[in-house]
């Protein structure tokens, strides 16, 4: 077990990067091609522009990660996101100071998030339900408050200019906040008792609670996390228009799901993990800046980004595969952790990513 | 790390609570201030709207005495998740009750799907209304349902959107003359160095294919070219992020225009030309009206938009005319009217979108 668990340990990057070579992969042929065909896309006021544009769905897809790694999923975050930005406008339109107003609005996502989460944990419902749900009504609230109508509000504060269209450090404001909230994910997910948990509820619900792991208190908290990136990300454009629509959040619910599952991330739950999500939502504004740069008409723009989704998720897929009948080899090695190898995580030896 | 069964329930209970108060408070404090779709500031009297021309207002001259118009009417929207029809939707009410005080209205929401729109249509006439004014779905599914309610002695006003069938009478404004108004105006103010980039609407949709051919019949006998069209849905989040890739694969002296669908794309183009600095070099023509475009074209930075009338006071005054028994003519078209620097002061206040 010690020799084994030191090899692991000493190769983490190197397992990190077996973990996700696929999606890595890709995203430098991706690149390769594009220096030879597009290189207009290798202007830095372009790359900027991906960046910015991958950060709103970035950000709900680290959120979205969380959720799905239990397992789960939330069909909400688009309208939450909505919500979020709807209600930072109009607090901020009310004369209220704008960090209390964005502050308001983030916990408008946890609130829509913990409300997903008691549905999900304690309620029983099935995922999919509850989130679908939500995903009407909390859209009926935007609406409702707003009459239908996009709210335009004053965006030249400071704040306002960081999370929207500043920039730091020659990179724009929303993407540093998109790495910010991508390092936390990465480092709770992957350090904290918490994030290892998430993995084994994944694995196995049952497993998971029966060794000791607090499922109900855990999806819940997971659920949450993902309504607060949602959240925050309804602020980030709020920030970035001036405007809070009620409808903003459109498809975000889809593209971030793409993003994590694209990302290597499996929608069974325990396997993936936030990296391969920051790559997913990068691959998803790089192919349509470049679709867009390429001159590809409307139309053929769809039928593009579907086959490369299913490309993506493929590669990612076999990926999996193998992660887990390595896992499998290691844990036929090790017999006495066998039988709750996924129960535990502690215990598990191919840790996953 | 166990949590007994009680301890549990309490604390979800507790978090629900919080839950509900959190979002409760934050829609009060929200409705209360930001609710300011523009109060709806008419006379006592029926009368139509600014983009109402005089064959218009000729068709809707009503003979009897408003306080005589006594009937229950439905209005059945295909949405009211996108601002037109959320502000028509609430409208109409609000004009019936200012100008007929007999006249009944009942409101429904399709949801953006045929479907309930058609069930609505049909429970509508199970209440006994007299008139129907319904902004349909789609013409073709909705045909059935409409065809119930003539054949129950309702008399139908189709308002903006058409109903594949014959209704009393199709008050709206033309998206396609929209395109062609706009097209005609982007040949003149470009001339023949004339290249211009497009953002559609949503594909497929019927006023995405009619604003895209619009612009094609108006530009004839120009020079001007469309070099790319790209859609951004309607949405300005979409129309900013693909003005910023187009921005940079057509570099500075390549394109001189950009032909936006609607206004919220357009507020989008606009931020991302301000941001690439090329806002001088680049000129905005859009489709809509709405108030805030109207301030953008005022203050430079949208070249022209193409008012795409809401239609609330017509339909009601139509509506009031059918309970009357009066005849109404078939068709009632508002103007697609060209608003830009020279006549943009007549319409602020009095946008097409909510006037």
């Amino acid at each position: 077990m010690s020799s084994l668990a030191t090899t692991k340990r000493q190769s983490a990057l190197g397992r990190r990067l077996r973990n996700n070579w696929i999606t890595i992969l890709i995203f430098l042929v991706v690149v390769a091609a594009v220096l030879l065909f597009v290189p207009a896309f290798f202007q830095p006021a372009n790359l900027i522009n991906v960046a910015r544009q991958s950060s709103i769905i970035g950000v709900v897809a680290i959120g979205m990660t969380f959720v799905i790694l239990t397992g789960g999923i939330d069909l909400s975050v688009g309208s939450t996101l909505a919500l979020s930005g709807v209600t930072m406008a109009m607090l901020i339109n009310s004369g209220l100071d704008s960090t209390v107003a964005i502050i308001i609005s983030l916990l408008t996502g946890v609130v829509a998030g913990l409300i997903n989460g008691i549905g999900v944990a304690i309620l029983k419902i099935q995922p999919f339900i509850v989130t679908l749900a939500t995903m009407v009504s909390i859209l009926g609230i935007s609406l409702r408050v707003t009459n239908g109508g996009p709210q335009a509000f004053d965006n030249s504060g400071d704040i306002f200019n960081f999370l929207g269209s500043g920039d730091v450090f020659g990179l724009p404001g929303p993407f540093l906040v998109f790495l910010i909230v991508a390092a936390i994910g990465v480092l709770t997910l992957r350090y904290f008792s918490f994030g290892r948990y998430l993995y084994a509820i994944g694995g196995s619900s049952e497993a998971a609670r029966l060794s000791g792991v607090p499922t109900k208190k855990m999806l819940v908290a997971a659920y949450a996390i993902c309504g607060l990136a949602a959240g925050l990300a309804g602020v980030m454009t709020a920030s970035r228009l001036s405007v809070g629509g009620p409808t903003a959040g459109g498809l975000a619910n889809l593209d971030a799901i793409t993003a994590v599952v694209i990302g290597g991330t499996s929608l069974m739950g325990g396997t993936g993990g936030a990296i391969g999500t920051v790559f997913g939502a990068l691959l998803l504004a790089v192919l349509s800046n470049l679709m867009n740069l390429m001159g590809i008409g409307p139309f053929d723009q769809q039928i593009v980004k579907g086959a490369v989704i299913i490309l993506a998720v493929l590669f990612a897929m076999q990926a999996t595969r193998k992660r887990i009948s390595d896992r499998r080899g290691a844990a036929k090695a090790l017999p006495s952790s066998a039988e709750n190898a996924t129960a535990d995580p502690n215990a598990t030896p191919g840790v996953p990513q | 790390m166990y949590i007994t069964k009680k301890r549990l329930t309490s604390w979800s209970a507790a978090v629900v609570v919080a839950a509900a108060l959190t979002l409760a408070a934050a829609g009060c404090s929200a409705s209360s201030t930001g609710a300011k779709s523009t109060p709806l500031e008419v006379g006592d009297k029926p009368a139509p709207s600014l983009y109402c021309s005089s064959t218009c207002q000729s068709q809707l001259v009503l003979k009897a005495a408003p306080a005589s118009v006594k009937c229950s009417i439905g209005v059945s929207w295909s949405a009211t998740s996108f601002p037109y029809g959320a502000t028509s939707s609430k409208q109409i009410p609000e004009l019936a009750k200012k100008w007929f005080p007999g006249m009944q209205v009942t409101v429904t929401d399709g949801q953006n799907d045929a479907s309930i729109q058609s069930g609505q249509v049909d429970q509508l006439v199970a209440q006994g209304i007299k008139v129907l004014i319904i902004s349909s779905r789609d013409s073709d599914a909705l045909k059935g349902a409409v065809d119930r309610a003539l054949k129950a002695g309702v008399r139908v006003i189709a308002a903006d959107r058409n109903v594949n069938t014959t209704v009393d009478t199709y008050i709206g404004s033309d998206n396609g003359e929209a395109g062609v108004v706009s097209g005609q105006n982007i040949a003149k103010v470009l001339g023949s160095s004339g290249k211009i980039v497009e953002l559609a609407g949503s594909l497929g949709a019927s006023p995405t294919i009619a604003r895209g051919d619009g612009l094609r019949t108006g530009l004839k006998g120009s020079s001007v070219k469309i070099v790319t069209t790209q859609t951004a849905d309607y949405d300005q989040a979409k129309g900013l992020s693909v003005m910023q890739d187009l921005l940079q694969k057509y570099q500075p002296g390549s394109i001189n225009g950009v032909y936006t669908h609607n206004d919220q794309m357009a507020f989008g183009a606009i931020q991302a030309l301000k941001e690439a600095g090329r806002d001088k070099e680049i000129k905005v023509f859009s489709i809509d009206g709405e108030e805030k475009a109207l301030a953008d074209i005022k203050n430079g930075s949208m070249e022209a938009t193409v008012g795409y009338p809401i239609v609330t006071k017509e339909s009601v005054i139509a509506a009031a005319k059918l309970c009357s028994g009066e005849t109404v003519d078939k068709r009632i078209k508002l103007d697609s009217t060209l608003i830009t620097k020279q006549n943009v002061a007549k319409y602020v206040g009095k946008s097409p979108q909510d006037e």
